[in-house]
């Protein structure tokens, strides 16, 4: 019996040692990115029986948990995933809306001063000094189209660049979770006790790897871990990994795609429709709703300027009266839709002389005639010049209306997304994160256990002092 | 709720960095005058701001080409005028010179004709600033009108370096935008006032240096005319009715002259009208862009106030309340 009294208090010295030792643990921790705070689960040992009662025999550690919400943790993975998805896109579509909105670097401008020199013209046909305009105002025009062409190809790099690293960064990632999840089976098959800083290890790379490419996690009842992202496409199932790769779109010549580098040298290509979260979703995005768009209306409206322009200036006469050349190089030679025309737009090399600028619509000596110049520089307000409804200028405009709007979309949904993220995450740590104060109550209470299970250990010692001095 | 320290400590993060974007998005406004710093920011508005800047461009080009029409025309006007009272001069000599004075007034009138001549013609050849011959019809560079002979009396005038009405080009009149759909003529053809038909005239008319004038084609001549009269009057031998034929031409080429300076008066009024109309809606225009484009700075400022106060305000609350904790009191 006496060796059950001090035995009892033993149990509770342990017991708060162990709940001590988890306060310290959650403390030292508090800064630890995926750290979940953890607690020791007591319960009473077995009791004694002795005669017709039971007496407790103390209590006994039954586990250390870590607290989590597994609805809080997939929320907040999933809103992460969207943050870092318009992230993402609204870097690359603010990208192109500055490029392409701006007054100084944007086409608006230089349209405006090439139909304002060609007007001068018209209103002045036989002035050198308004032609000589005309021809510079053309080629700033050229260069503003080619530089944009030039900017929007840049991003076209960069974002193959991001797609690549963004791959190889999947796959590291993808890696550690994999092997992280069998060193977790190995813990806790050995002791049959869940592995919580492993497993809080294992679900911080996931919400990396979340950051970049939106995934489902699923844990199977074998405890087989697996990762999933798009439509379920797996990417980890248990230890193996399906490697990524970045692979030349078929659809899309000179873009980048992301693929599964499937068993057998197979590779299946994951388009924008297939990943729709992540830093990867959002490039993907941001490539098909601004920056090919914007690719492609550039090309169409470099294409139709140069050659309506130059179909209305071959029909006229110069100063001369000899018939009008191309004023830009001649683009038709492209085929549909017109790729690089932007690109490649220039000047008419033979277009160096002033006086070749064909205002006129006469041939013979009349350098007076604007009756040419007029058409030309009615272009500008000409309707149904692009695409059957627009002028060159609405068409334009649509390109950057519909790139700033796909951007400010994708503020929004930055802010909006942070706000969620904010506070999903909040409402995850209010139940996983460690509050110092709660963990200084803790240390009290478990040192209060110890002083009195102490103070209990020294009454049973007293006990055992007593009988053995009253036997002296 | 449970609150876990990280998440108490970061809350005042939120409106600190909310509050500091904004000043410094406020700042930016503030520094540039402008409302938007790219157009992701308001992007209808933008492409508004965008269209309107297009417009404002356009009707800027026509107010420019407004004010070049209203010159050429003032030009002309003044050409025209002195070739009006130059007609009217020479109209009076020829009254006051009868058929049968004698040869030596004669020579006075003719050598006062002889001016007057010189005068019109040269006001014909009349050139701009730029040196292109404003009566020249499309063919700047060419002088229009030419005495055709070496003599006095040319045998015809040239125009353009034919015998009148000379080429299309000499007649051709040049017309410039000064509207979305509005164009003005601001050029005028003097081969109508110079050389006409019977038809033209409005009457038969006969014509003394041209004696095998044929109505149904001839055209008359007036410089051709003058120059005959010159050369009669000197020589005393114009007859009544060569000074009858000298008069009706001059009158005839006056009143042509009057049918262009009243067109151009009248394409002056319209410059003049759509000037102030298409003033009126650039100043909207501008207005309308500015109000897109531009920062209301005492909003701005106002905002910029009240941010700075919410800013201390956090920056306070997360100094206060960042002290507390329980391990401070546990001794």
């Amino acid at each position: 019996m006496a060796t059950g009294l001090l035995g009892v208090s033993l149990t509770g010295l342990a017991a708060a040692q162990a709940g001590i030792r988890t306060a310290q643990h959650n403390i030292s921790n508090i800064n630890t990115p995926g750290f979940r705070r953890q607690e020791v689960n007591y319960s009473s040992l077995t009791p004694d029986q002795a005669g017709a009662s039971f007496y407790g025999t103390g209590v006994g550690v039954t586990t250390v948990r870590n607290l989590y919400s597994q609805f809080q943790d997939s929320q907040v993975l999933l809103n992460q995933a969207q943050l870092s998805r318009n992230e993402a896109l609204s870097t690359q579509a603010s990208q192109i809306d500055s490029l392409t909105g701006n007054p100084n670097s944007g086409l608006s401008s230089a349209m405006n001063a090439f139909f304002d020199a060609a007007q001068t013209v018209a209103s002045d046909p036989a002035s050198n000094v308004a032609r000589q305009v005309m021809l510079s105002a053309g080629s700033n025009l050229v260069s503003r189209f080619n530089t944009l062409a030039t900017s929007l190809d840049d991003l076209r790099k960069g974002t193959n660049r991001d797609i690549a690293t963004t791959v190889t960064r999947i796959n590291t990632l993808a890696g550690q979770v994999a092997a992280m999840s069998g060193n977790i089976t190995r813990f806790e098959s050995g002791i049959g006790q869940l592995a919580n800083d492993l497993r809080d290890q294992r679900d911080q790379l996931v919400g990396e790897l979340n950051k970049l490419v939106n995934i489902t996690p699923v844990q199977q009842g074998d405890g087989t871990y697996n990762l999933f992202i798009g439509n379920g496409q797996p990417l980890v199932v248990g230890a193996s990994v399906t490697p990524m790769v970045s692979i030349p779109d078929t659809t899309n010549p000179g873009f980048d795609v992301p693929a599964f580098n499937l068993a057998g040298g197979s590779q299946m290509p994951l388009d924008a429709s297939i990943i729709s979260g992540g830093k990867l979703g959002g490039l993907l995005a941001a490539r098909e709703s601004v920056l090919m768009p914007a690719r492609a209306d550039l090309d169409t409206l470099a294409f139709e300027l140069a050659t309506q322009f130059n179909a209305q200036h071959t029909v006229g006469f110069d100063k001369s009266g000899a018939a009008g050349i191309n004023f830009f190089t001649d683009l038709t030679t492209l085929a549909t839709p017109p790729k690089g025309a932007a690109f490649g737009m220039s000047m008419n090399i033979a277009m160096n002389d002033p006086d070749l600028i064909a205002a006129s619509a006469t041939a013979p000596g009349s350098p007076g005639d604007n009756t040419n110049a007029l058409l030309l520089a009615g272009l500008q307000t000409a309707p149904n010049t692009v695409n059957g409804s627009d002028t060159f200028f609405s068409f334009y405009a649509q390109l950057v209306s519909r790139t700033a709007t796909v951007a400010s979309e994708a503020d929004i949904g930055v802010a909006a997304f942070e706000t969620l993220t904010r506070i999903s995450t909040q409402a995850q740590q209010s139940v996983s994160g460690v509050n110092l104060d709660e963990e200084a109550t803790n240390l009290i209470r478990f040192q209060q256990a110890y002083q009195a299970s102490a103070r209990a250990m020294q009454i049973a010692s007293g006990l055992f002092d007593d009988l053995i001095s009253s036997l002296r | 709720m449970r609150i876990d320290s990280l998440t108490y400590l970061s809350t005042s993060l939120v409106g600190i960095q909310s509050n500091q974007n904004g000043i410094a998005r406020l700042n930016q406004q503030i520094a540039t005058g402008l409302r938007m710093q790219s157009s992701k920011d308001d992007p209808i508005s933008a492409v508004k701001a965008m269209e309107l800047s297009e417009r404002i461009a356009v009707r800027t080009q026509y107010a420019e080409n407004q004010t070049k029409g209203e010159l050429d025309l003032k030009y002309e006007n003044v050409a025209l005028r002195e070739m009006g009272s130059v007609l009217n001069q020479v109209r009076g000599l020829l009254l006051s010179a009868s058929s049968s004075q004698t040869v030596p007034l004669g020579s006075a009138y003719s050598a006062q004709l002889k001016g007057a001549f010189d005068q019109l013609l040269d006001l014909a050849n009349t050139r701009n600033t730029a040196g292109e011959y404003i009566f020249g019809g499309t063919a700047t560079n060419l002088q229009p009108f030419a005495n055709g002979s070496t003599s006095t009396v040319p045998a015809a005038t040239t125009f353009g370096g034919a015998p009148p009405p000379g080429p299309a080009v000499i007649s051709a009149t040049r017309e410039i935008q000064i509207g979305s759909s509005q164009r003005v003529q601001v050029t005028d053809s003097l081969t109508g006032a110079l050389s006409f038909t019977d038809a033209e005239a409005g009457a038969a008319i006969i014509d003394a240096a041209n004696p095998a004038f044929v109505p149904a084609t001839g055209r008359h001549d007036v410089l051709q005319n003058l120059a005959h009269a010159i050369t009669t009057i000197a020589a005393g031998t114009a007859t009544d009715e060569n000074m009858q034929s000298y008069i009706s031409i001059v009158d005839v080429a006056a009143r042509k002259l009057n049918e262009i300076e009243q067109r151009v008066a009248g394409a002056l009024t319209e410059i003049k009208s759509l000037r102030a109309s298409s003033e009126a809606v650039l100043l909207l225009e501008k207005n309308a862009l500015s109000d897109l484009t531009q920062v209301d700075k005492a909003a701005a400022i106002v905002e910029l106030q009240s941010r700075q106060t919410s800013l201390e305000a956090i920056s306070r609350a997360y100094a206060l309340t960042s002290g507390l904790s329980l391990f401070n009191y546990l001794s």
